[in-house]
């Protein structure tokens, strides 16, 4: 049987990896290599990634709620035109039977074929967890930037049916499941900082946030995750979802590492089985 | 309105460089093209309104590509100015 061995969850900020490339001593270096250290020692098999997707790899021509890539490669990032794409390892193995579960559990989720587009969601987080390069990453995307999203209580729901499903994998399949994105964070909107294309228009929210994390309070987390306090942190701030699923997969993992950026809305967790 | 047609050219405006550049070299004629498009949405978006575009309910994550290349002879500062202004 396949074992969750790793859970983490880091923000997927587009310029941080040339800011930790220019000063390797940085905090937000520091801040993932903690996730990165907690995510090799459980030397995963495979990883998978969920994100909300910033409307790349999917258009308003078809929205999925919920969709997982069932493929063998994935490609990207696809919103960086400055970055090399890179094709990267997949698992349809892994993918289908994480599919199919989710849909036996009563979660109505698409499936992605061929070859998978990924933005900055996936990518920036890979980048900075440094695993294997052939390790296969599974992405899980999420709609939940433009609303209407999916209920936090939906989320974590299937964060549960996840690790369901990793439980029953076939064969000795170390898995890790990481949420990419932040808790309040405004991008392009008004109320970016002047100048700026983007914003931390809530910070006392991250706070809220980090702190439910680390008391492991998830029933109070999903509670006061409406779509509307998350806009209200951010236009972007539906991106939280993507934690409350992997919340719902790692609840009986244990919690290495969790804090929040200094002055920023976004966090760094980490959780382990052993 | 015809939200739909606005947000898809924004988003062709980067995954499309054939048709990214036709808008950059004659962005009338281009969106001429666009049969879906309002008189409103066609000419802010040939103008590089964004202003109007966010009040008629486009979203910046959408819209932010207009001034990453240049349309409508966008750049930050300009999409900056125009989306915090006051409302």
């Amino acid at each position: 049987m396949g074992r969750l061995v790793f859970g983490g969850g880091v923000p997927h900020t587009p310029v941080f990896p040339r800011l930790v490339l220019e000063d390797p001593t940085s905090e937000v270096a520091e801040l993932y290599s903690r996730v990165a250290e907690v995510a090799h020692a459980a030397r995963p098999d495979a990883l998978i990634v969920v994100a909300a997707d910033h409307v790349n790899t999917f258009f308003f021509d078809h929205w999925p709620v919920f969709a997982i890539a069932t493929a063998d490669e994935i490609e990207g990032p696809n919103d960086e035109p400055g970055m090399q794409q890179r094709v990267l390892p997949s698992s349809s193995e892994i993918g289908s039977h994480v599919h199919r579960h989710c849909l036996d559990a009563g979660f109505d989720v698409s499936s992605c074929g061929g070859r998978v587009g990924v933005d900055h969601g996936v990518t920036v987080p890979l980048f900075f967890l440094s695993l294997p390069a052939d390790m296969p990453v599974v992405p899980f995307f999420l709609g939940s930037i433009v609303p209407p999203f999916p209920s936090a209580s939906r989320c974590f729901a299937l964060g549960e049916a996840v690790a369901e499903a990793i439980a029953a994998l076939p064969g000795d399949v170390r898995v890790g499941v990481v949420a990419s994105g932040s808790f309040s964070l405004e991008v392009a909107g008004p109320r970016s900082l002047p100048g700026e294309l983007w914003g931390v228009p809530d910070r006392p929210w991250a706070e809220r946030v980090m702190t439910l994390i680390q008391e492991r309070a998830y029933p109070a987390l999903v509670a006061e995750a409406t779509a509307e306090r998350m806009l209200g942190a951010g236009n972007v701030g539906g991106e939280l979802l993507s934690w409350i699923v992997v919340l719902g997969a790692v609840k009986q993992l244990r919690l290495v590492t969790a804090a929040l950026q200094d002055g920023q809305g976004h966090g760094f967790a980490a959780w382990a089985a052993e | 309105m015809s939200l739909f047609a606005v947000h898809r050219i924004c988003h062709l405006v980067q995954r499309d460089v054939a048709f990214r550049d036709a808008l950059l070299a004659a962005p009338g004629d281009t969106l001429a093209g666009v049969s879906d498009l309002t008189r409103r949405e066609r000419a802010a978006l040939e103008s590089g309104d964004v202003a109007t575009l966010y009040d008629m309910g486009a979203h910046p994550l959408l819209l932010a590509r207009l001034q990453r290349y240049g349309i409508g002879g966008l750049d930050q500062d300009s999409y900056v100015r125009q989306i915090q202004r006051p409302r």
